[in-house]
């Protein structure tokens, strides 16, 4: 099987074609332009679970191609950018926060997500789904 | 404090009973967990979590909130033993229970990760019954090595791609064994423990996406064996005297020093490759046991025995390569492969402590479900035969043995995300 694995192994990848991220200023900018969702992505340099998700989840051209398209997704180095931080009081990373169409946080979500978790969070909030139901029972629909 | 730590590291060799371990490199696990463990113990440069309490400290530092894990292994060794003129004896069936449960966190969105575990380090055991002694009579040899570990870790990143990590290890061994005791000379020994206290220094550096490097320094876990009982057996005339103060001098948990790497190809994949040195040469040379104390009149000149075992293990090195491939969200899974030289000389093989199996192909696989992470490993070593060549004298009582040795491991852990 380790064989098998190695040989199979591709060479290293180049572009991942993922999504291609905004600061925050730009986003705003551009929302307040034309209006849609920000997906505020907090990450750190040494966090393992933002650069998994970075890996396995925004590199996913069908999600990547849908948060660009239904929301402007902001990458937040939290190193870099306390006072980010410090607004929307994150106390760990990963944290991704949605912020509607009038820049309110309309879900919050800690910790790893999948590709799946992902894809629903952004259609909660950019289908308004979160003026009428909860995340919890939205998110636990068929 | 000394009297709870004992308290808790006796409880968990209680509950790894009926008794304990075959190692695998020497007398150490090849890794600690499912994830460790699949990849053929190729981790000092791999994200670990909370396992890396046992491995890298400094890969604590990839824990983003917190997680608790809980598992271990139960390792099957099939063993044979076969003493000079005689037919081979196979090893009674055992399976060990080695451990792992570990907590982890990183301190809010600070450089700082903490974390606490026990774990088992290693040890090792045969169970031969029916085996002819020196006097042709049927007998046993039978032997427990454990070593249980609690081991607070920290683990601190130094720039972006530099991380450092340390780990303080207080370790509680225990030592029993029986050696031929129905025979003359046979020994019964029972209760020898001691209190160790060691420390691993760890570093990763992460020099791109696709590669990083790290190394750790184990150091060497000094002993104190002692509180056993010894049963000795003098044969016709004085019969078995028991003595009640038995104390093991020279055996040792050694230090070692540890490389590797990581290359990821591509997004999916994972390799590893590590390079360790275990000085076993300082460690377990000759081991040797001192009764005193006895509880009945002995002649003069027997009130303490001093029974030297010449092991004189040799240095080890072993090479870890291991693979992952992240399926999807759901699935991931692993091979690796370990090489770990035998430490045991030729010369001085002795049956009861035979740590010398080379070869190991692991494989593996996690399934997630949400915050939930399951880890299951395979683990086989490699049968390795081996023979006694030294001359036969009082200190190499078993020339001319050889001993066979093989084993499965079943790794299982479950780790939650919160």
């Amino acid at each position: 099987m380790l064989i098998a694995l190695l040989l199979l192994a591709p060479a290293p990848a180049g572009a991942d074609g993922g999504v291609a991220w905004l600061g925050y200023e730009q986003a705003a900018e551009l929302a307040r332009q034309t209006p849609r969702p920000i997906v505020l992505f907090f990450s750190a340099p040494w966090c393992y679970l933002c650069k998994k998700m970075q890996r396995q989840v925004f590199s996913d051209p069908d999600l990547a191609g849908r948060l660009q398209k239904q929301s402007y997704p902001v990458l937040v180095d939290v190193t870099k950018e306390p006072r980010l931080m410090e607004v929307y009081e994150i106390k760990q990373v990963p944290t991704t926060i949605f912020l509607d169409l009038n820049g309110n946080p309309a879900l919050r979500l800690t910790g790893y997500q999948n590709r799946a978790a992902m894809g629903r969070a952004l259609m909660f909030v950019a289908m308004g789904h979160h003026h009428r139901m909860s995340w919890e029972a939205f998110s636990s629909r068929p | 404090m000394r009297r709870m730590l004992g308290a808790v590291l006796t409880a968990l060799l209680v509950l790894s009973a009926p008794v304990w371990a075959w190692a695998t490199n020497g007398m150490n696990m090849i890794g600690t967990g499912a994830v460790s463990s699949g990849m053929g113990g190729a981790d000092v440069a791999v994200p670990a979590g909370c396992t890396a309490i046992a491995g890298n400290p400094a890969q604590l530092a990839t824990t983003c909130s917190r997680v608790v894990s809980v598992g271990g292994a139960f390792l099957n060794p099939q063993m044979e033993v076969t003493m000079p003129g005689q037919s081979g004896v196979d090893n009674e069936f055992q399976l060990f229970p080695l451990p792992f449960a570990g907590y982890a966190q990183r301190i809010g969105t600070s450089r700082w990760s903490v974390g606490v575990g026990v774990f088992a380090q290693g040890g090792m055991g045969v169970d031969f019954k029916n085996v002819k002694n020196f006097n042709g009579a049927d007998d046993s040899l039978y032997s427990q090595v454990a070593f249980m570990r609690l081991a607070p870790t920290v683990a601190y990143n130094v720039t972006d791609k530099l991380t450092l990590g340390l780990t303080a290890f207080a370790g509680y061994a225990t030592i029993d064994y029986d050696f031929f005791p129905r025979g003359t000379q046979g020994q019964h020994v029972t209760g020898l423990s001691s209190f160790t206290i060691a420390g691993r220094l760890g570093a990763s550096y992460q020099i791109n996406d696709q590669w990083a490097v790290g190394a750790t320094y184990t150091s060497e876990s000094s002993m104190d064996l002692d509180g056993g009982e010894m049963r000795f057996n003098f044969g016709p005339g004085m019969g078995q005297v028991t003595y009640r103060d038995v104390k093991m001098d020279n055996f040792t948990w050694p230090r070692q020093a540890k490389v590797g790497l990581s290359f990821r190809p591509a997004p999916k994949w994972l390799l590893a490759f590590d390079v360790s040195w275990v000085n076993w040469s300082s460690a377990i040379q000759t081991v040797t046991v001192t009764a005193s104390n006895p509880s009945t009149s002995v002649p003069s000149g027997y009130d303490t025995l001093t029974i030297p075992f010449i092991m004189d293990w040799k240095d080890q090195w072993i090479f870890a390569l291991g693979a992952q491939y992240e399926i999807n969200d759901t699935w991931t899974v692993r091979a690796g492969y370990n090489y770990g030289q035998n430490p045991v000389p030729d010369n001085t093989l002795n049956p009861l402590f035979p740590a010398m199996v080379e070869h190991h192909l692991t494989a593996g696989f996690t399934y997630t479900y949400k915050e939930w992470d399951f880890d299951v490993a395979l683990e086989h070593a490699f049968n390795l035969d081996q023979t006694n060549t030294g001359d036969p004298s009082s200190t190499n009582p078993f020339s001319g043995t050889e001993v066979s040795h093989y084993q499965d491991t079943l790794h299982v852990m479950v780790s939650y995300r919160f």
